[in-house]
């Protein structure tokens, strides 16, 4: 019964795809990267909260909180519900620059902004090398779900199917399949989360939960200079992530993107729910294989068949509905800004070459890596936030020359991954959080630089 | 309104809700229902996010915006 609800949502989420052509079939390159800026508020909310409810969010969150207790909840909520009121105010911002510049890729507000080549190289490939491994995330959530149900299939048919169905909804129609699959896969993952919810709370006792979460680990000095400065580092980062700029292109108009942002920490109230499996398993000693299986074994132990394969599938479409749109980016990423002066078909074909690159590393490197996931949002982040004093600079119009730009952005890369590289200590300071400094101060350099030049009398 | 009271309510009040009361509340052992301080108050800033933004929206002269 399981397999045969999950079959038929993975089914149903292909035939939604397909829908989401009607009227749509002859698209050109802006219509298959940002939709031509025709979504209303509801796909546009759907396409920028999926990030939220992630396959990495879904599995990831309540495995990390049982094991790392309140130093982990602290800045992994802390940081995505503060990064909303960053949206509010910069999203706007970051959708009219787009209009202005006539933007397909966040790489395209920097060449035209900056009116640098090396800038949009510089920022394209960074961005793809940290983007590289959010695919292998997806997958390997993925892998973790469908292994509960002791299919006889091996890992690398699982992970090449998937590959195969994110392909296909791209394929299809673009950007607007993962908008239009988002739906069925929000409202499955809200019913999910609550039906397990409900599940722990039955099983369960008020105070056997209330003990567990004491028994969580509190924070240690050194934890709470980690979580503040991560939350810090990545709020800012979540807002300038390229995927997340590519959605914001997609809207029909500034205050629908603003509007948007007040509603989404909202959305986030499905996380104490989410908390309340690492709970149960804690209070219950429940057996837990793999490192991300908490969500899906008190999943596995506490619902009837038909639920279990609503929650795996849940699970499998937060992860395909992700991987689309950083295939997405890649895509436009590859064909539009690294490979210059494509005619616009040849973009679309182009991108589906990358994408399909993507997904065959993405599979090769679920079959051959597994790290905790939200460690691998962590490194995702200190590369991706440095994108934000360039972008706060061009939305805010200061006057600071690319080549600042250039070398804050790479310096606070190249910063943050030395000190990740060589594991040296920083005090518990995040070390994203150290290259940002270097990187705005850099950019304020610029800044002050250019401004005494302009005014020379001074 | 300025938009830098805007900018207080939308954006400094959630940050400030988040992140002060965080180093005292999450390395103690209080407790609200039975349940860590830290993390009833945390939960408690989503919604009280999303009326910060309210607030500020409400606060801003939407007719004479170039949003469109």
């Amino acid at each position: 019964m399981a397999s045969a609800v999950f079959a038929a949502i993975i089914l149903l989420s292909f035939v939604v795809a397909l829908l989401s052509r009607r009227n749509h079939t002859q698209q050109d390159s802006r219509d298959f990267f940002t939709a031509s800026g025709q979504f209303g508020g509801l796909l546009v909310f759907l396409l920028t909260v999926g990030e939220t409810y992630s396959i990495g969010s879904i599995m990831g969150f309540p495995a990390a909180a049982m094991h790392q207790g309140l130093p982990f909840i602290d800045w992994f909520l802390g940081y995505i519900v503060l990064a909303y009121p960053v949206g509010y105010f910069l999203n706007p911002l970051l959708w009219k620059a787009g209009k202005h510049y006539g933007a397909l890729t966040f790489a395209d507000l920097f060449r035209a902004h900056y009116q640098s080549r090396f800038l949009e190289i510089a920022v394209t490939l960074s961005t793809i090398f940290f983007l590289l491994p959010l695919g292998e995330l997806q997958m390997a959530g993925l892998l973790t779900t469908i292994e509960e149900f002791h299919w006889s299939a091996s890992p690398l048919t699982i992970a090449t199917g998937a590959a195969l169905l994110t392909f296909s909804w791209l394929a299809l129609s673009g950007v607007r399949a993962p908008a239009f699959v988002s739906a069925i896969k929000d409202s499955i993952v809200v019913i999910a989360i609550a039906l397990i919810a409900f599940a722990v709370l039955r099983h369960s006792s008020w105070h056997d939960l209330a003990a567990a979460s004491r028994a969580m680990p509190l924070s240690t000095p050194k934890g709470n200079v980690y979580a503040l400065t991560t939350i810090l580092t990545q709020a800012l980062g979540f807002c300038v992530a390229p995927q997340t700029i590519a959605f914001i292109f997609t809207a029909k108009s500034a205050r629908t993107v603003r509007r948007n942002q007040i509603v989404m920490p909202l959305y986030m109230l499905m996380f104490p729910l989410l908390l309340l499996s690492a709970l149960y398993a804690s209070a219950t000693g429940l057996p837990v294989t793999g490192k991300n299986s908490v969500f899906i074994a008190v999943a596995s132990a506490l619902l009837p068949s038909w639920g279990f394969g609503l929650v795996a599938a849940a699970c499998a479409l937060s992860g395909l509905v992700i991987l689309a749109g950083i295939c997405l980016s890649i895509g436009s990423l590859v064909s539009h800004n690294l490979v210059q002066g494509l005619p616009d078909a040849r973009q679309k074909s182009c991108a589906k070459i990358v994408i399909t690159l993507y997904l065959i590393f993405s599979v090769y490197a679920a079959m051959h890596f597994s790290i905790l996931m939200p460690e691998l949002t962590t490194v995702y982040y200190f590369g991706i936030t440095q994108l934000f004093p360039a972008v706060l600079c061009m939305v805010l119009r200061f006057p600071v020359p690319a080549d600042f730009v250039a070398a804050g952005f790479l310096a606070g890369e190249t910063l943050s991954l030395l000190l990740a590289f060589f594991d040296i200590s920083t005090g518990g300071v995040n070390v994203g959080f150290i290259g940002l400094l270097l990187n705005a101060a850099i950019a304020a350099t610029g800044y002050v630089r250019s401004t005494k030049l302009s005014r020379p009398g001074l | 309104m300025s938009s830098r009271f805007r900018i207080v309510i939308g954006l400094g009040l959630p940050f400030f809700a988040v992140l002060a009361p965080m180093p005292w509340l999450s390395s103690g052992p209080l407790t609200l229902g039975g349940f860590p301080a830290a993390l009833v108050w945390l939960f408690a800033c989503l919604p009280l996010t999303s009326l910060c933004m309210a607030v500020a929206w409400t606060l801003e002269n939407h007719a004479s915006q170039d949003e469109e």
